[in-house]
């Protein structure tokens, strides 16, 4: 059986974009923090995982990358999703929803 | 979120996390930014265990966020396949560091030759006598021309291996850094270089392998060898996992620009297919083989530089096609 990992695997993306529609523009270690905090524990990323998956919802347009200067002195990496984004987070989205459901029907009807 | 006027990392850790990011190289262009965003990250996650509710050392909290973090050669595998354009720049750059350093090598290696054939060619068992009368002492020539390959080859492994130890310490190796104008000089140069080489090693060879053909034999195949063990030792400093498909393809590409290079030098050699298995045939290969290993085998010296050229950039449109493009596909279908 597929772990819960697996499972995940395919809605990384949609989680991200999730994430930066609600909360607005920010930045790798708060997205991670946010997403483990709403896991509560079922997933714990290996937080270097999100870069690559930032980096390509950046490259298809979905979110926006800018750099800000903290008061730290350094600068963060910022990201926010654009128009595009938030079209495929509804449609994605939707079709995340229908694919679950039917999911959880077909349990259901084998478990009644 | 993390207070943004904590105090400052120390020196040592902020080392150590700069270190940890560089692993995960990109490509040129690419790699700074990756840097200095992941560092950031691993600021900010070091900084929330050093002030948090359950403060832990410094050294402790590294320790959480370098475990946290995964491993930086997988998450550089992730990015590579999203920057394909810059991963692939790396890769070639790497192919032309290491073309340039076996031209230089066997290079090294001609000029060494030379050398030693002087001693050969003094000796009296070159003019006089077959080779199992070789008097003592004359045969050290004979194996200095054998093990000239195998340290060649050796050598080579050597300075990849140190190379990539400071690219795995996230120290910035010279290939990386020059310009793609510079690095393809460096292996122009290293090409033409060491095709002049041959020019003073092959004739001077010649009139011994067109006389004595069977005693050169073991150095034919040895030459031989050594093409084979370059063409391993450049796949694994081109590839961190030897043993995948895509690997041993660029290994039987590489072989197989190296035959077809021979077969289209040698053309003037070929024997009729009925003389294929005839003991004759291998003498005349064994001859065929050195005679094309040099200089004298092509028709000029700037064909066999152009021959040269054509094996590397067959090599190069097979990795490209067999590593880079397949992982391009695989990153644009996940």
């Amino acid at each position: 059986m597929a772990s819960t990992k697996e499972l995940m695997g395919a809605s990384t993306g949609l989680m991200v974009l999730g994430v930066l529609a609600r909360g607005g523009a920010s930045y790798g270690y708060e997205i991670v923090r946010r997403v483990n905090e709403e896991a509560s524990g079922l997933l714990v990323w290996q937080e270097g995982t999100l870069y690559p998956v930032l980096h390509k919802l950046e490259k298809q347009g979905l979110v926006r990358a800018e750099w800000r200067a903290v008061e730290s002195g350094r600068e963060r990496k910022y990201y926010q999703v654009t128009a595009k984004g938030r079209t495929t987070l509804r449609e994605e989205g939707e079709r995340f929803a229908a694919v679950s459901g039917l999911v959880l029907r077909v349990i259901g009807a084998s478990h009644a | 979120m993390p207070d943004e006027r904590r105090r400052e990392l120390s020196a040592d850790t902020a080392a150590r996390i700069e270190a940890l990011c560089r692993r995960v190289a990109v490509g040129r262009g690419v790699d700074e930014a990756v840097r200095r965003e992941l560092c950031g990250h691993m600021a900010d996650k070091l900084a929330a265990y050093v002030e948090g509710r359950e403060p832990v050392s410094e050294e402790d909290a590294l320790l959480l966020v370098e475990r946290h973090f995964g491993e930086p050669e997988a998450v550089g595998e992730g990015m590579r396949r999203v920057h394909v354009r810059a991963a692939a720049d790396t890769v070639a750059r790497r192919l032309a560091a290491v073309f340039a350093l076996s031209c230089l090598l066997e290079l090294g290696r001609n000029l060494s030759t030379y050398v030693v054939w002087r001693q050969v060619d003094w000796t009296a068992a070159y003019h006089h006598l077959p080779p199992m009368n070789l008097p003592a002492g004359q045969w050290v020539p004979f194996v200095g021309l054998a093990v000239l390959p195998v340290m060649v080859v050796g050598a080579m492994w050597g300075i990849l291996a140190w190379w990539r130890r400071r690219v795995r310490r996230g120290e910035r190796v010279w290939y990386a850094d020059w310009s793609w104008w510079s690095v393809a000089a460096v292996a122009a140069i290293a090409l033409v270089e060491e095709e002049w080489g041959r020019t003073i090693v092959v004739p001077s060879l010649e009139g011994w392998l067109r006389n004595y053909s069977h005693h050169a034999a073991a150095y034919a195949m040895l030459d031989q060898a050594m093409a084979l063990m370059t063409a391993l030792v450049w796949i694994w400093w081109c590839s961190s996992r030897p043993v995948r498909w895509s690997s041993w393809s660029v290994v039987a590409g590489f072989v197989g620009a190296l035959a077809w290079l021979g077969w289209m030098a040698g053309r003037d050699w070929r024997m009729p297919p009925e003389l294929w298995w005839a003991p004759e045939w291998w003498t005349r290969y064994v001859e065929w083989v050195l005679w094309w290993g040099g200089f004298a085998g092509a028709s000029s010296y700037a064909w066999a530089v152009a021959w040269r050229t054509v094996t590397v950039v067959v090599a190069l449109l097979l990795w490209w096609l067999v590593v880079v493009v397949r992982r391009g596909r695989d990153a644009a279908t996940a």
